[in-house]
């Protein structure tokens, strides 16, 4: 899982870039078969380095194939969920969108030890309780959602999305931040105790972030002009950023 | 709040688990399958520049105020086109629709309304098109 969470860390924005869909689609397969071939390179040096098993870094090869692998799922999985790629795609098209975008989401596997500090950030054992990691997961959220909100991307996306996978991408922002948080095993989780409140426990506080990462993106949609009125294509647009924003106040919470 | 999983140890040469086999063969898979597929497309792939086919047909869903027709745009060169324009004509009715991106060998849709009262078969044709 620490794999997976440092590949949607840095997997996510590239996959809400227009440029990646259309390069992935127009670019020659042997061009991004020589990225691919590139990126896997780098990740055995990476796995060497850093990697995403802690303490294991003797199996660089074996490590760099299971990050590629996954990520090539990962990414598929996004890429469907997004309808980027579906039936009107051709199998070249999907297979070159999907490996452009493993591309980033592979090099995060190889340093998903290194994305976030195993003993959390400098001055973390200061912000305790729910209200400090609501705190840090707004500002996770801001980060990511400030990236993306003035682009056309999620207005893009909005438009074309159908009911059912807004409904996926609604889940995917719940289940991914609380596997990435809950399961990852990075960050400095140890150092976080329990606490009384309305915040305790691992749905509530699943739930709890999802609604500031939805509520950092309408501010943001709203700051850019993209959202000006309550209806069904403006909570469509919401939904759609909230998905990058969740990850990022996945990530504010494991720095933290 | 929570208190979450402890982190496991990681043994530094320790056995591998089934869990990691079956990570490893699925991953091995997904990336040779990736591979493969990125060889044999840069290979046996269509070249050339675009070459783009149209098809109109009265779509089913119903529209308000005039004729509802859905043009279909299949690239079967070996080039994507961009910003596609595409005319419609039914009887003296003209219209014209715009597709951002067909990717060579993809396969695009759109919906065009006509005047309810232009009568014959529809015709479409692409009038223009970039090279991404």
């Amino acid at each position: 899982m620490r794999g997976v969470a440092g590949g949607a860390i840095l997997g996510v924005p590239l996959l809400y870039t227009q440029e990646t869909w259309l390069h992935g689609r127009s670019v020659s397969p042997v061009v991004i078969l020589a990225g691919v071939i590139v990126a896997f390179a780098a990740n055995v040096v990476l796995s060497y380095f850093v990697g995403f098993r802690p303490g294991r870094t003797h199996r660089p090869t074996e490590d760099a194939v299971v990050g590629m692998g996954l990520s090539v799922l990962l990414s598929a999985l996004l890429l469907v969920l997004l309808d980027r790629v579906g039936r009107g795609t051709s199998l070249e098209n999907a297979l070159g969108v999907t490996a452009l975008t493993s591309v980033p989401v592979s090099i995060g596997f190889s340093v998903g030890v290194a994305l976030a500090p195993r003993g959390g950030g400098e001055k973390a054992e200061q912000i305790q309780g729910g209200g400090g990691d609501l705190l840090v997961a707004a500002a996770g959220a801001l980060v990511f959602a400030l990236n993306i909100a003035p682009t056309a991307e999620p207005i893009l996306l909005a438009a074309e999305l159908d009911g059912v996978r807004l409904g996926f991408l609604v889940l995917a922002s719940l289940v991914l931040p609380y596997l990435m948080v809950f399961y990852a095993e990075f960050g400095g989780r140890e150092r976080r105790v329990a606490s009384d409140g309305a915040t305790q426990g691992p749905i509530t506080e699943t739930l709890l972030a999802y609604a500031v990462a939805f509520v950092v993106s309408a501010a943001m949609l709203a700051m850019f002009g993209r959202v000006d009125t309550l209806n069904g294509a403006a909570a469509a647009r919401v939904v759609t950023l909230a998905f990058p924003a969740s990850i990022g106040a996945a990530l504010g919470r494991l720095l933290i | 709040m929570t208190a979450k999983r402890a982190s496991g140890a990681r043994g530094i040469k320790r056995q591998r688990t089934p869990l990691e086999w079956a990570l490893l063969i699925v991953s091995l898979a997904a990336t040779l399958a990736v591979v493969a597929g990125l060889v044999v497309s840069g290979l046996e792939g269509p070249r050339g520049a675009a070459d783009l086919q149209v098809t109109i047909a009265d779509a089913n869903a119903p529209a308000s105020g005039g004729r509802p027709l859905e043009v279909t745009v299949t690239n079967v060169g070996g080039t994507s086109a961009q910003n596609v324009i595409v005319e419609v004509t039914v009887g003296d009715a003209t219209r014209e629709v715009n597709l951002d991106l067909v990717a060579k060998g993809d396969t695009e849709s759109a919906a065009v309304v006509v005047p309810a009262d232009a009568a014959g078969p529809p015709h479409a044709e692409v009038v223009s098109y970039t090279n991404p």
